[in-house]
């Protein structure tokens, strides 16, 4: 293990974020160097402080943010009721459907001679799927991408 | 190496408290506009999240004014939620999504109203004529906390200040944990060195904070 793999192994062992393996691999580094020692001392203190941080207490303001919370749902159930809003809400996905449709099949319907060749933009010829030259592999989305774009809302 | 070796007590608060079964159930009953259900929900999580929210904002009224948007925003999407899924993790990243576009948001009118207000005479910072507050030590962490990119911080919150698992962040964040434990490592090195930094304590020899190139194994 070099020192620099060190520092961010004992930035990981100060919170216990590292495997007991991992742990004892630092071990025999820090044994040896009196550099990292002194680093490792320097991480403890830096922990420290956000633990004591943390041992404070927070006190919310209100009991409970349901009371208002539930107000504010009777209220908006009352002006748009959640069946009929999604009812609305899938009507108008399916229409939008038709018309996506609607494009694409006329579009399709253009001689392939008058449409414009991608490749051709750049001077070069048309690759069906783009390769990473350096591998020769098709380029793929990370599988992480992938997922994060299935969520709800973009990750930070 | 004694400290490595030794446990912390640790809070032990985990983000499937108190059953992911009995959430997915609550969940169902709150799709059908089981209010009640949905209530029981907010009763589960609201404390946590706003202890989250409020490590962020660093504002109780807000903090509170966000977790209540975050639950409106979830009672929204509920029909989006996947069952098969942990309701905790789904939570916590929409509410801390929220939180961070609010940052975010924040940062930019503060950008702009440096342009518009320049002319305005200066007001003194009261957080600095006041000296309890210059020693409130949660006041001084946030201030170190902001020097650190968003990315490393709000790992860094998350684990050290919250004490979710490195597995849990993922979750929330919806990265591989290999990225999470990245992140937590520059993050822990980051403060450290502008905690050292502002309040004079030695600073490590061989560290100064760079855009690292990250690991996405
Ligand atoms: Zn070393």
């Amino acid at each position: 293990m070099n020192c620099k793999t060190a520092q961010r192994q004992m930035a990981l062992a100060v919170g216990e974020d590292l495997s007991p393996v991992e742990i004892q691999e630092l071990q025999g580094h820090l044994q040896a160097c009196g550099k990292c020692q002194t680093t490792w001392e320097q991480q403890q203190h830096g922990f420290a402080v956000l633990q004591h941080s943390r041992a404070q207490e927070i006190h919310p303001k209100s009991d409970s943010v349901w009371p208002v919370l539930s107000d504010q749902l009777r209220e908006r159930e009352a002006d748009f009721p959640r069946g009929e809003f999604n009812g609305w809400f899938a009507g108008l996905a399916v229409t939008a459907a038709c018309v996506l449709i609607f494009v694409f099949s006329q579009e399709s319907s253009i001689p392939v001679a008058s449409r414009p060749q991608i490749g051709s933009v750049f001077g070069g010829t048309m690759v069906s799927s783009p390769v990473d030259r350096r591998e020769g592999t098709p380029l793929r989305p990370r599988p992480d991408a992938v997922r994060a774009n299935q969520s709800d809302s973009p990750a930070p | 190496m004694k400290c490595i070796l030794e446990p912390q007590s640790q809070i032990d608060e985990s983000l499937h408290e108190p059953s992911s079964s009995s959430d997915a159930r609550l969940v169902e009953a709150a799709r059908r506009n089981d209010q009640a259900a949905y209530g029981e929900l907010v009763l589960r999580y609201e404390q946590r999240l706003i202890r989250v929210i409020y490590r962020f904002v660093h504002n109780m009224e807000l903090a509170e004014d966000l977790a209540q948007e975050t639950f409106l925003r979830v009672y929204d999407r509920l029909e989006q939620f996947d069952s098969s899924r942990r309701f905790g993790p789904w939570l916590f990243r929409i509410g801390v999504n929220l939180t961070l576009d609010y940052l975010r948001r924040k940062k930019r009118r503060g950008r702009w109203s440096l342009f518009t207000d320049r002319w305005k005479e200066k007001i003194p910072d009261p957080s600095l004529a006041d000296p309890r507050k210059a020693l409130d030590l949660q006041q001084e962490v946030h201030k170190v906390l902001q020097m650190i990119p968003e990315k490393y911080r709000t790992v860094l919150t998350l684990r050290d200040l919250e004490n979710f698992s490195t597995s849990e962040i993922a979750a929330v964040l919806h990265r591989k944990e290999a990225t999470i434990r990245w992140r937590l490592a520059e993050a822990r090195h980051r403060f450290q060195y502008y905690w050292g930094k502002r309040h004079g304590t030695v600073l490590p020899e061989n560290f100064t904070p760079s855009e690292s190139s990250e690991s996405e194994q």
